[in-house]
């Protein structure tokens, strides 16, 4: 019998099928063959599982107020010595120097929580590794495939692995991969110390299964134990060494390498990991391909920045609000639990049903009408006089008519100066109507109920149990933080709010105290970085991307709290019948496959960034060469598959402005223009800058 | 919309993203794109924008002759 080397898996394959009327026993290598990781070296997992075990023993002694602390190298360097000796131990018994998981580590595990029972901790710590080492596994398919034909050609299966981790591990492997019940034994070196490397491993499975030689063919990746040592035996050996495998893990290799010393490629690294492979890699719709390779990255390194902004800041609790904060809660479950896998003080997090046009009549309840949240309304030009006012917080215009008419003024009366027929005295008369007792009254009469509703509501999530809240949200001015924060502010047990956004544009200014306050993770005007402002060349296109398949929310209504379920309050949705609501609808579905991508990719991002250990300040270099290259210097075709159709925003009013300059935009250029000025997009640029400074 | 892949058949990025990285790399050296860490290391991006689009013809050519290949290399980096 003899040894066959093949460069590609398909002539492995065909040899393969041609010859196997002539064995009845096929075994395969496990690793490399059967199953092929995403990174290029299999140890890179075991410093996550180091992370691992000090978040645990770290998070116990803080409970037990023990100072001591393990770093993750420690435990890593703890790990490589035990294991070592336990190969030197074997190595001394056996032709093979082998480990076995089991052993080892429960070794590592008491020394590190220094007790005895660690029965429950190890099945953990197993549990742990073996499913970051599934998260960054992929069976070949076409070689799964013709196990499976083999297996049906009645062929006695077995996969047989020099390895540390025991049968009973590997069985939970290849069950993950899909193809366990193909398989008639796992056998590991592991378990028996007797490995293909030597060739002992042989004989025992010739005894133990009752094989022939002369029947048996094994096919492995290793020239050596997967070739010459069973060729030296008579099993008929298939040796694949595959270029394309060999060019995949070099190219991984070399942006693990690069990543070491620029930290522009920590990234492009951690995307190269993310990668789906073999039978994963299937055509998708090109807007799934954006939402995995560019919102995904974006948007699960926001959700790991606010995470680490929590744990830094001891916050406890977190509110996602609606409706894009539906998508960060969901990559928050895809991504946080991996990655801070053993750290027992993350927040809560819970999905608050929160608006603009909710809170804005609200806010009024106890405080009334601010000068500064009316002038929010007058920031869209579609907003023009007084029945704006009314319609974003909630008003019967009627009752202020005596008002208006006290101060000069009528519901018409233009106050906006994008629009023609504008004086400012008409505005400063505006202004002091604000100041005027009675219409403060009227104010806070008309919006009370709400008020009192959105404390119902608040009180029912648990907003005022903790000293300290987390608000995430998507941007821009922080408008919904700003009237929540009006709407709680008078109460003793009002939590200090954090305000944690995907960017924070702050077009006019936050006021920021202790006690209220917004960061934006990802860009923040506050902190100069030019390559991150370029998401203000489509704010919209993160909005759409990121919402939720309901409808926003119209306000929180007061109802009876008789009843013994009734809460006393209801949230009251805007209906979806109207041409607007269909438009909605429309939009959600086509931006679907994208949202697709962006959970598929968020799964991929956790495991990557548990494996390399990343926090967002790695990879901010490559999210923001993500941001300049996608939204800056987009292809002509990206425009036209992503440019969103419809945008609905009840606070933007229907009047059109006047003077209102329109703005040029990239994104609203001509495909002409796009396609044919090689400079547009440099022009662009530089008045981005321009402004940037200027800001 | 034509289906496109996630990982391309040069195990890149979708279609194309280390040549528009090395794109976007020549323009941030005319213009400031902003913080990119530094940027990506000009010869290494023509190292991997190389593996990426010739890779496919090169590896499963090499190989066979991986050993050798291998010990030239650690002879070559011996007399570095």
């Amino acid at each position: 019998m003899s040894m066959q080397q093949f460069y590609a898996l398909g002539q492995l394959i065909e040899e393969g099928e041609r010859i196997s009327n002539r064995f009845d026993t096929i075994s395969f290598d496990l690793f490399d063959t059967l199953l092929i990781r995403r990174i290029h070296d299999p140890d890179m997992i075991k410093p996550a599982v180091a992370r691992y075990i000090s978040n645990r023993v770290n998070s116990r002694a803080t409970r037990q107020g023990v100072k001591k602390n393990w770093s993750w190298q420690q435990i890593q360097n703890l790990r490589d010595i035990v294991e070592k000796e336990q190969r030197q131990e074997t190595g001394q018994r056996f032709d093979d120097f082998e480990a076995c998981y089991p052993d080892y580590m429960s070794r590592v595990i008491s020394t590190v929580f220094g007790e005895q029972e660690n029965e429950q901790l190890l099945q953990e710590i197993t549990d742990y590794e073996l499913a970051i080492e599934n998260s960054v596994l992929v069976p070949r398919h076409e070689l799964v495939n013709w196990l499976r034909i083999l297996k049906e050609q009645g062929k006695k299966i077995l996969v047989v692995s020099d390895v540390y981790l025991p049968a009973a591990h590997l069985e939970r492997l290849i069950e993950h991969a899909g193809f366990l019940d193909q398989v008639d034994a796992v056998v590991s070196s592991a378990d028996s110390f007797l490995a293909k490397a030597s060739g002992k491993a042989f004989p025992m499975l010739l005894e133990r299964f009752e094989l022939s030689y002369q029947r048996w063919l094994h096919v492995g990746d290793n020239p050596v134990s997967d070739g010459g040592r069973p060729a030296e035996r008579g099993i008929h050996a298939l040796v694949l060494r595959d270029g394309l495998e060999k060019m995949r893990k070099s190219l991984a290799k070399r942006y693990y390498n690069y990543s070491l010393g620029l930290s522009f490629y920590r990234g492009r690294c951690l995307q190269q990991i993310m990668l789906p492979l073999e039978a994963e890699n299937i055509p998708q719709h090109p807007l799934y391909v954006k939402g995995f390779n560019v919102f995904s990255p974006l948007l699960s390194a926001f959700v790991q920045g606010v995470a680490e902004h929590c744990l830094n800041a001891g916050i406890r609790r977190l509110y996602f609000f609606s409706r894009e904060g539906w998508l960060f809660e969901q990559v928050w479950n895809r991504v946080i639990p991996k990655i801070y896998a053993g750290v027992d003080n993350l927040p809560k997090i819970s999905y608050l049903y929160v608006s603009r046009m909710a809170l804005a009549p609200a806010s009024c309840g106890h405080a009334g009408l601010h000068q500064e949240h009316a002038d929010i309304v007058f920031l869209p030009p579609g907003n023009k006089d007084f029945r704006d006012v009314c319609r974003v917080f909630g008003l019967k215009a009627a009752p202020f008519t005596h008002v208006l008419s006290l101060h000069e003024l009528h519901q018409e009366t233009v106050l906006s100066h994008l629009h023609e027929g504008f004086l400012p005295e008409n505005r400063l008369r505006f202004n002091q109507m604000l100041e005027d007792e009675a219409f403060q009254k009227e104010v806070k009469k008309q919006t009370r109920p709400a008020h009192q509703a959105l404390h119902r509501y608040l009180e029912d999530q648990g907003f005022f149990a903790q000293p300290d809240v987390a608000l995430v949200d998507i941007g821009w001015l922080g408008t919904i933080q700003r009237f929540l924060y009006r709407a709680i502010a008078h109460r003793v047990d009002a939590p200090r709010c954090h305000g944690l956004l995907f960017g924070a544009t702050r077009g006019i200014p936050y006021p920021t105290t202790p006690a209220n306050s917004i960061t934006g993770i990802i860009y923040d005007r506050d902190r100069f970085d030019l390559a991150a402002s370029t998401l203000l060349y489509n704010r919209d296109l993160f909005e759409e991307a990121c919402r939720a398949p309901h409808p926003t929310l119209n306000g929180y209504r007061l109802t009876e709290k008789s009843t013994e379920d009734g809460a006393g309050y209801e949230l009251v949705f805007r209906h979806e019948d109207d041409a607007v609501g269909q438009a909605e609808k429309e939009q959600d579905s086509f931006f679907a496959p994208l949202q697709e991508g962006i959970f598929a990719g968020a799964e991929q991002y956790a495991a990557a960034a548990t494996i390399l250990g990343y926090s967002l300040d790695d990879v901010k270099p490559w999210l923001n060469y993500l941001l300049v290259s996608r939204m800056a210097f987009p292809k002509t075709r990206e425009i036209e598959e992503i440019c969103q159709r419809h945008h609905l925003d009840d606070f933007h009013g229907q009047h059109k402005a006047t003077k209102a300059a329109a703005a040029k935009e990239l994104w609203k250029c001509s495909r002409l223009k796009l396609r044919w000025r090689p400079l547009l997009r440099t022009e662009f640029f530089l008045r981005l800058i321009k402004e940037r400074l200027r800001s | 919309m034509k289906q496109q892949y996630v990982t391309g058949k040069n195990y890149d990025l979708g279609k194309g993203e280390v040549g528009r990285t090395l794109a976007m790399n020549l323009r941030n050296k005319i213009i400031p794109l902003g913080n990119l860490g530094g940027g990506a290391h000009l010869k290494g991006l023509l190292i991997l924008l190389l593996s990426h689009f010739l890779g496919r013809i090169i590896f499963p050519r090499i190989i066979p002759f991986e050993h050798k290949l291998h010990r030239l290399y650690l002879l070559v980096k011996r007399k570095k």
